[in-house]
């Protein structure tokens, strides 16, 4: 098992250090996606934000949505809430915290990689998460729909 | 509010105001610390706001109420927050929310402050809105915690600021004041000082005030020293004043010393024209038209007494000196003889003259029957005078009568010339008649009716007249007097009895004349006689052996009758007792006024006799203690009782002679005594002059005025038995001037007496 648990962490370094590798090469964006199922199309920022943020806590037809988040401190983290909402990612997390402390806040769920990502997006029709730009056709394979797209920088 | 002291004043002055600028002061305060306390309790709850603004903001953007409540909780946790709404606005995502909560420790809300969130992620994005209320309470606690050290401060500040004031009046105005106030007090009206005033107060109010009061000063300075001359000009007047009076007193009272000296001096001489007109009248070898002159010049000289008299007795009432008796007597008897011989005048004038008493007038009164006698003899006299035809009437009525007094009304009625009604208003004054005519025509001094006036009046009586002219006047009086005691008046009138008892008779008298007068006196009355020269020697004898009586001259040598009789009333003499202590004692005196009475009296004598002395009083007084002495039941030798003709033949008294002198007063038949008597002693007297006139010498030489006095008033006294009346004057005054030890005014009659005296001496050898 430990050796599974290493050679995982192996991967992710590399893939980290891939990726890392590519944008600096030119400007990328991050994705917001959800099931196919969801009978999304597309989510405005404002609508994005509120579910990221806690303050909504369904999609706009009426749908249950939960999402979903990357691991803490991971780069694709604070891109993606610096590009959402203009706010540093310590500001973000100063929010939670201070929602935490009253001790009621649900933050969304952290999911360790990007397979686990699109894994639960592609199989649970309210979750919504965000990942790095993707071939849309792969992402249509695994029944998973862009409803928004987060430029950064 | 008074106050005694401007400082006080001052004081009071600056306390009000310290108190009504502290209060106002004090509320200023107030309000502005709570204006600050309201403006920080502002900035408080915004700060505040501002730290929850986050969190709240969150609450709303995830419509966390706990999250909400929370922020909410922590603003209420602070005194300042009273109460917190959180509301969230409803929109597509979120449906709102409100939270509300208070403060638990309570208070009241002020002006709610309200602060918009905006989503954190969205500035565009309001959520809601965030409303505090501060609390009242917190700035309430707030302004009174600041208030009170700012108002201790300004109350302190206006305080010591005021008392700074007040000390700097004090200083400045007050206590200049009040040095100004004690100055004033000392300085009177007359003082010269003036009021002083420090330098910066000498051009204010107050120093024109002081001005003022120093210029007052100087005006009554001013009238004070005219004040000071006026009176001394009125003292000065006054004293002249003074003085003028006792000039004038002094005028008046020569005055009446000088009438009473002249009547005194014109009665002497004219009492001897009397005498020798009696002694005249009584000579039987007298032809008939010879008593005719004789009478009408007695009558004429009688006529000039009364003047004299009269010029005498309004003299004494000047003086004050006239005398009113109190004595009981029988009213018609004396009125009746008193103007008996009016009778005699009327008839002449061929006029009638009547007294009528009425029935019920009382026979004894009590009065002075003198007096009484001397102004209807006034008005008779008048009346008979200013009479040609008719008469006059007397008429004595009763007014009132009760248990103790009465009241007489006397009238005198003539149907004379009558009296001028101008003329009766002036007749009681003095030397006045009814006109100068009057006087030109019936003669009259004018003092009748003034001294009848004065006379009814010193007894408490009045009179008043009515007159017509030409038909007559009528003079009235009325009088109180007393109810008389018949036998007082009976006894009045003593028979002069021979003496029934021998008494042993001691006489203290220097003079050798006085010795014999009195020596015969006695003899005559057929008693035993024994003479001492002086008091020291009639003490002597008085030891020796006893006597009934002493008469004492009250002036000697060696030890006047006053001395004397002090030592016999003391018992003691030269150290032995002396058993006669409460003998009787008889003054002989020359002069006889109240304060001499008074003297004699207080020193323990019994009794006095005037000299020269009267026989008939002395016969009393003898008889009186020859009674008293039988009362105490002294054993006396009894006298054989003379017959009337052997006391006649003893004084000389033939039947003829009675009967011619039957008609003649009593005063002539004395005075014939007198004049046998004068012609034993006068030998006596001629006699005595050689040692006399030495002794006299002797005294001058050696200026003795005891001495002198002496030997005047034995001259004196041994003159008026001769009724030498020059020679008693001239010695008396002599005596006077003795006594005050004046030897230049003796030197102006001693030539004079000196020659009367040799006088005698050569009549005797002539």
């Amino acid at each position: 098992m430990n050796k599974i648990k290493t050679l995982a962490i192996l991967f992710l370094v590399i893939t980290s250090v891939e990726t890392w590798a590519d944008e600096a090469g030119g400007t990328h964006s991050i994705q917001v996606i959800v099931s196919s199922q969801s009978e999304l199309t597309s989510l405005s920022r404002k609508q994005v934000m509120s579910l990221f943020l806690g303050r909504a806590r369904s999609f706009p037809n009426g749908g249950v949505a939960k999402a979903f988040d990357n691991e803490i401190g991971s780069t694709i983290r604070e891109q993606f809430f610096e590009g959402l909402t203009g706010k540093s990612i310590s500001d973000i997390d100063a929010y939670w915290a201070r929602l935490r402390y009253s001790g009621r806040a649900s933050p969304p769920k952290v999911l360790e990689s990007m397979a686990e990502i699109l894994k639960e997006v592609s199989q649970n029709k309210s979750a919504i998460a965000y990942v790095q730009e993707q071939d849309p056709d792969e992402l249509a394979q695994k029944n998973i729909i862009v409803v928004h797209a987060v430029d950064t920088h | 509010m008074q106050f005694r002291h401007l400082q006080h004043y001052v004081a009071m002055v600056m306390v009000s105001s310290a108190l009504v600028l502290s209060t106002i002061f004090s509320l200023i305060a107030y309000q502005i610390n709570q204006r600050l306390a309201v403006e920080e309790s502002e900035r408080q709850v915004h700060s505040l706001m501002a730290a929850v603004k986050n969190t709240a903001s969150a609450a709303l953007f995830s419509s966390n109420q706990a999250v909400g409540m929370d922020a909410i909780n922590g603003l209420l946790g602070t005194d300042v927050v009273y109460s917190v709404t959180l509301e969230g606005f409803a929109d597509e995502i979120s449906q709102g929310m409100t939270l509300s909560s208070v403060n638990k420790d309570g208070g009241a809300p002020l002006t709610m402050i309200t602060m918009s969130l905006e989503s954190i992620f969205d500035q565009e994005h309001i959520l809601g809105e965030l409303r505090v209320a501060p609390n009242k309470k917190w700035v309430s606690q707030r302004t009174h915690d600041t208030s009170i050290p700012t108002i201790i401060g300004v109350i302190v500040v206006i305080f010591v600021s005021c008392f700074v004031s007040a000390q700097a009046l004090k200083i400045r105005i007050s206590e200049p004041l009040v040095k100004v106030r004690r100055a004033l007090k000392d300085i009177h009206g007359d003082s010269e000082e003036r009021l002083s005033l420090p330098r910066h107060l000498q051009t204010n109010e107050i120093g024109v005030l002081v001005d003022g009061f120093n210029e007052l000063l100087d005006e009554t300075n001013a009238a004070f020293t005219i004040e000071r001359r006026l009176r001394s000009q009125m003292q000065e007047v006054q004293q002249s004043l003074e003085e003028a009076k006792a000039v004038a007193e002094e005028a008046a009272q020569a005055k009446s010393d000088f009438l009473a000296t002249m009547s005194h001096e014109i009665r002497t001489p004219l009492s001897g024209v009397l005498g020798m007109l009696g002694f005249a009248l009584k000579d039987p070898q007298v032809h008939d038209k010879t008593r005719v002159q004789l009478d009408i010049a007695k009558s004429n000289a009688k006529a000039l007494l009364t003047i004299i008299n009269d010029i005498l007795d309004f003299s004494k009432m000047e003086a004050g000196k006239l005398n009113i008796e109190m004595v009981d007597f029988d009213l018609r008897k004396e009125i009746s003889s008193g103007v008996a011989f009016f009778e005699d005048m009327a008839k002449d004038k061929s006029l009638h003259f009547h007294i009528m008493f009425d029935e019920d007038v009382p026979k004894y009164v009590k009065c002075d029957p003198t007096r009484i006698r001397q102004v209807l003899v006034n008005l008779i006299g008048n009346a008979i005078k200013f009479t040609e035809s008719g008469g006059v009437d007397v008429q004595i009525s009763m007014l009132e009568l009760s248990k103790f007094s009465m009241r007489l009304s006397f009238s005198v009625q003539d149907t004379g010339i009558g009296i001028p009604e101008d003329g009766v208003a002036k007749l009681f004054q003095k030397f006045e008649q009814a006109d100068v005519s009057t006087t030109r025509k019936f003669g009259g001094t004018g003092l009748g009716l003034s001294i009848s006036k004065q006379l009814v009046e010193a007894m408490y009586g009045f009179i008043e007249v009515s007159s017509t002219p030409g038909k007559g006047s009528n003079f009235y009086f009325e009088l109180p007097m007393g109810r008389g005691n018949a036998e007082l008046c009976e006894t009045k009138v003593r028979e002069q009895a021979p003496h029934t008892h021998k008494l042993h008779i001691l006489c203290a008298e220097d003079f050798e004349t006085n010795q014999v007068i009195i020596r015969t006196l006695l003899e005559n009355m057929g008693h035993e006689v024994e003479i001492a020269n002086n008091g020291r020697i009639a003490l002597d004898m008085l030891m020796s052996r006893p006597f009934d009586i002493i008469l004492m001259d009250g002036r000697m040598p060696e030890m006047d009758g006053l001395e004397a009789t002090r030592h016999i009333r003391s018992g003691v003499w030269q150290d032995q007792t002396l058993k006669q202590s409460s003998i009787k004692i008889v003054a002989l005196t020359a002069n006889v006024t109240d304060e001499d009475r008074d003297r004699f009296f207080s020193v323990g004598m019994n009794n006095f006799l005037c000299k020269p002395i009267n026989e008939t009083e002395l016969h009393h007084v003898i008889e009186d203690t020859i009674d008293e002495l039988l009362a105490q039941g002294r054993e006396l030798t009894p006298l054989i009782r003379a017959t009337e003709n052997e006391l006649d033949s003893l004084f000389s008294i033939t039947a003829e002679s009675i009967q011619r002198t039957s008609e003649q007063t009593d005063d002539d038949a004395e005075s014939m005594e007198e004049e046998e008597l004068a012609s034993k002693l006068r030998i006596t007297f001629i006699d005595s002059l050689p040692k006399r006139i030495h002794e006299i010498n002797q005294a001058m030489m050696v200026e003795d005025y005891q001495e002198l006095g002496c030997l005047f008033h034995g001259i004196k006294g041994s003159a008026s038995y001769l009724n030498d009346d020059g020679l008693v004057n001239l010695s008396g005054q002599l005596e006077l001037w003795a006594d005050e030890s004046d030897m230049e005014k003796i030197g102006t009659l001693f030539d004079e007496l000196i020659a009367c005296l040799e006088s005698y001496n050569e009549a005797r050898v002539s």
